[in-house]
């Protein structure tokens, strides 16, 4: 193979990476700002209204998902197979882009189930301090009738 | 050539997600050192001790990284080394996030079972 043909993939692959990246993660952006626009109100549920600690677990779990998903992002960059034509660099592109967007779907549901896990959780916890504030003696066996 | 270019190019790109990120940590994990501390002079303290530990290891974990990349001939080439790289300290980051989120959680859940088992001793 002549180099002519050889710079002509690597630029090609060059644009791929270049449509891949700026895509990949403006989409986790927006997905991430999404999430936690909304998430806010669930930790206010959570820590039953303490604003500070809400917003900053609110703000730590959004650097958690930044991190796990450009991570995962940059991680599945590489293409392997050669680019002889814009067409094979579609096809590439959309195959990466479709499963990154199917993995961060997957990881949205995940979040909004962990969300709704705390929020039961949290429930569950006010109904025990309630009983200590009350002065009555906590009974597991009570509380289940 | 292209090989130091990454190289340098790597450095900065991680060293500036390190600080942003431990910055950010810095910021919003007061809260929590604050709530299990009460006392806000060792808070700060605390703080500071915990962002200094995460600096030394993540950089330091970045500059072990440099070490037996793969061959680097054109830009594709360079852009694939530097995503791999960046993906591996970026994703130890992250697994490391959400287990310090994991210890605090579990230690705060420890604390308010003794307190709670206090208070039935009482």
């Amino acid at each position: 193979m002549d180099t002519q043909t050889l710079t002509h993939e690597t630029s090609k692959l060059v644009i791929a990476y270049l449509i891949y990246l700026p895509v990949s993660i403006m989409l986790t952006l927006y997905v991430a700002h999404t999430l936690f626009k909304n998430g806010k109100i669930f930790m206010l549920d959570i820590f039953h209204g303490k604003q500070d600690i809400a917003f900053s677990t609110n703000k730590l779990f959004e650097i958690g998902f930044y991190l796990l998903n450009i991570g995962f992002a940059l991680l599945i960059l590489r293409i392997d197979n050669r680019i002889y034509s814009y067409q094979g660099m579609i096809e590439a592109l959309s195959v990466k882009l479709g499963w990154f967007s199917i993995y961060l779907g997957i990881m949205l549901f995940f979040n909004l189930y962990m969300f709704f896990r705390g929020r039961k959780a949290s429930k569950r916890s006010t109904n025990v301090a309630a009983h200590f504030d009350t002065g009555t003696t906590f009974n597991i066996q009570e509380n289940k009738k | 050539m292209l090989l130091i270019i990454s190289y340098v190019l790597y450095l900065i790109i991680t060293a500036v997600i390190t600080f942003y990120v431990g910055w950010l940590c810095y910021k919003n994990g007061i809260h929590y050192i604050q709530a299990e501390l009460k006392d806000e002079v060792l808070a700060n303290a605390v703080n500071r001790f915990l962002l200094i530990g995460y600096y030394l290891t993540n950089l330091g974990y970045a500059a072990i990284m440099i070490y037996n990349w793969d061959q680097v001939n054109n830009m594709a080439d360079v852009i694939n080394a530097l995503s791999k790289r960046i993906s591996f300290i970026v994703l130890s980051m992250g697994g490391m996030h959400y287990l310090n989120i994991t210890l605090i959680y579990l230690l705060r859940q420890n604390n308010k079972t003794s307190i709670n088992k206090n208070n039935t001793n009482n």
